[in-house]
């Protein structure tokens, strides 16, 4: 068992690193479409939340796409290093805590923001002393969920980092390598391992929002 | 030395939806109450005036303060105008405790802390705005709003959410609060009582427009206002007829349905005769169950006949023989398990009947 700590940790990692990464994007990209009403509010939803509904190794494909050789980003040098498997699980993770960012910050009543406007406040303040506080528990479930997610994720994670054993191998990348190789208590290991971290990550998740229901 | 009241000059204009909202009147006085029934726009030009709504025209306050500021600020809609803004539910800080939202937007302690002492707050300020009556959390609303040292108050209904028991003990916190600051203060209410206490000009206001201006205790007497007070001030009216009772002593009545209705004495008690007699939707309670051992005089049977929601609360229809009209909080309808067709009991203490004069 101690043989695959190292993965194990690797793996919690990268999840823990993806979700940081993409918090600051879910909590713009969250407080906008939940308080502003523009033109192509629809359209940028859907674009943001489109990850989540295609295979992963399409996405994998479009970001081998951009930060391959001849993409955009190929001067980074990010392909096929453990930042790569980050990037990949932000990208596929980041829908599930965006969606739960929007649901968050509508759930703050309109009307505290109105009064602290009222009140001489600036925008900002308001955000920072009302609006975020307020949407804490929301944007924590989210996080978890996005993170169980991630440390999940196979498909994107495989084209854009690899499968390199004590580099970029992830329990679930790892786990197909096993099986591939006909390591079936290898696997099964592995498989066990990302349950029980799944289900503790969605069981705090669900506490957390029990507490925010009972709350209301 | 004393300062003299400010001049009020409004003639703002606002749509939301297919409400029209004109608001125009000119006052000098340092109280004005705006007036009127559920959905005449009080609330609406309450928000504009807080910059919620957005609204065109002029609503100008000018008094000694605003006079050494630069010319656009005496306007209220300028965006450095600073608004003190009490909204019906309070609208508090939920994760801030009492103290924090009193110093919210407070600039110099010793505000925040005559504003603590005016409203008796001293004993709350640890605790959270969940743990709060309705009275309270509108005195702490208050405190913060007055901590913040705005050119206006606006208060929107500040004894809505307050128990019926509760109401004259809030109101004189309020009425000490106008005393201690001289902030210039809009204090919107349906009740004649609160208006006639505190306020030096009334505007009346009804579908949108002002009707009428004046000072509260002219134009409450006013008998063109009184019949526009009967429908401003009371949600329900009835014409009973009376028998002959002494003087001081309460009258069993009789509304068109033939119900019977305890009421305090009638004016002109001794011959007996016919009268309006108007009760408040606020002052009326309804309960699931026939109640007992209750000391209220006039216990109703009924049928919701219809709920209409507004903005702060639940108005329900009730046919108890004669329509009647109640409001709730929305809570309150959803732990009643109140809707239309439901079998309530209509509950009206003797005093929550007024007599209108003729």
């Amino acid at each position: 068992m101690s043989e695959f700590l190292p993965l194990v940790a690797r793996t919690l990692g990268i999840g823990a690193v993806a979700v940081l990464l993409e918090l600051p994007f879910a909590i713009y990209f969250g407080h906008l479409l939940a308080r502003r009403h523009f033109r192509g509010r629809i359209f940028l939803q859907t674009i943001l939340v489109l990850p989540m509904f295609l295979p992963p190794v399409a996405v994998g494909l479009l970001m081998l796409l951009a930060l391959g050789p001849q993409g955009p980003l190929a001067s980074a040098n990010w392909l096929f290093t453990p930042f790569a498997a980050v990037l990949a699980a932000s990208v596929v993770s980041f829908p599930l805590l965006l969606r739960h960012a929007q649901e968050a910050f509508s759930s703050v009543p309109l009307r505290l923001v109105q009064v602290s406007r009222s009140l001489g406040v600036s925008r900002w303040q308001t955000f920072l002393r009302i609006e975020l506080p307020l949407a804490r528990r929301g944007l924590a479930v989210g996080l978890l969920l996005a993170f169980a997610r991630g440390i999940s994720e196979y498909g994107a994670t495989s084209v854009i980092a690899g499968v390199m054993p004590g580099r970029t191998e992830t329990l679930a990348t790892g786990l197909m390598r096993r099986l591939s190789m006909g390591d079936d208590s290898g696997a099964i290991t592995l498989a066990l391992v990302s349950i029980v971290l799944g289900f503790v990550a969605v069981l705090f998740s669900e506490l957390l929002l029990r507490k925010t229901e009972t709350r209301r | 030395m004393k300062q003299a009241h400010p001049v009020w000059d409004f003639d703002l204009r606002l749509q939301a939806g297919d409400f029209s909202l004109h608001a125009a009147f000119q006052a000098q006085a340092r109280v004005v109450a705006l007036f009127g029934p559920s959905g005449s726009g009080k609330s609406t030009l309450v928000e504009a005036l807080a910059k919620v709504r957005q609204a065109t025209g002029r609503a100008k306050l000018k008094n000694d303060a605003s006079a050494q500021k630069l010319a656009a600020l005496d306007s209220i809609l300028h965006d450095d105008f600073r608004v003190g803004w009490v909204p019906q539910d309070a609208a508090l800080f939920h994760h801030l405790t009492v103290r924090e939202n009193i110093d919210y937007a407070c600039k110099r302690p010793s505000v925040a802390a005559r504003a603590v002492e005016v409203l008796g707050l001293s004993s709350l300020l640890s605790q959270m705005p969940a743990t709060l009556s309705g009275g309270e959390r509108q005195r702490v609303a208050l405190a913060r709003a007055l901590a913040s040292e705005p050119d206006l108050l606006l208060l929107d209904e500040p004894l809505s959410g307050v128990d019926l028991p509760r109401r004259a003990s809030v109101f004189r916190f309020l009425l000490e609060a106008r005393d201690a600051f001289e902030t210039p203060m809009l204090y919107v209410s349906h009740d004649p009582a609160e208006v006639l206490a505190i306020a030096d000009t009334v505007v009346l206001l009804d579908q949108g427009k002002v009707v009428a201006t004046g000072e509260p205790s002219v134009l409450m007497q006013n008998a063109t206002s009184l019949r526009l007070l009967d429908r401003l001030g009371f949600e329900n009216v009835f014409r009973v007829d009376f028998p002959a009772v002494e003087p001081g002593h309460a009258a069993v009545v009789t509304t068109p349905a033939a119900v019977e209705l305890v009421a305090p004495s009638p004016p002109q008690a001794s011959g007996g005769g016919s009268g309006w007699l108007a009760v408040r939707a606020q002052d009326v309670l309804l309960a699931r169950q026939e109640p007992q051992g209750l000391s209220a005089r006039n216990i109703l049977p009924g049928i919701v006949t219809a709920t209409e929601e507004t903005d702060s609360h639940v108005l329900i229809r009730i046919n108890a023989g004669d329509e009647w009209v109640a409001t709730l909080t929305r809570r309150a309808l959803a732990e009643l398990g109140i809707q239309q067709g439901a079998e309530v009991w209509v509950i009206a203490k003797t005093h929550s009947l007024h007599w209108l004069a003729e």
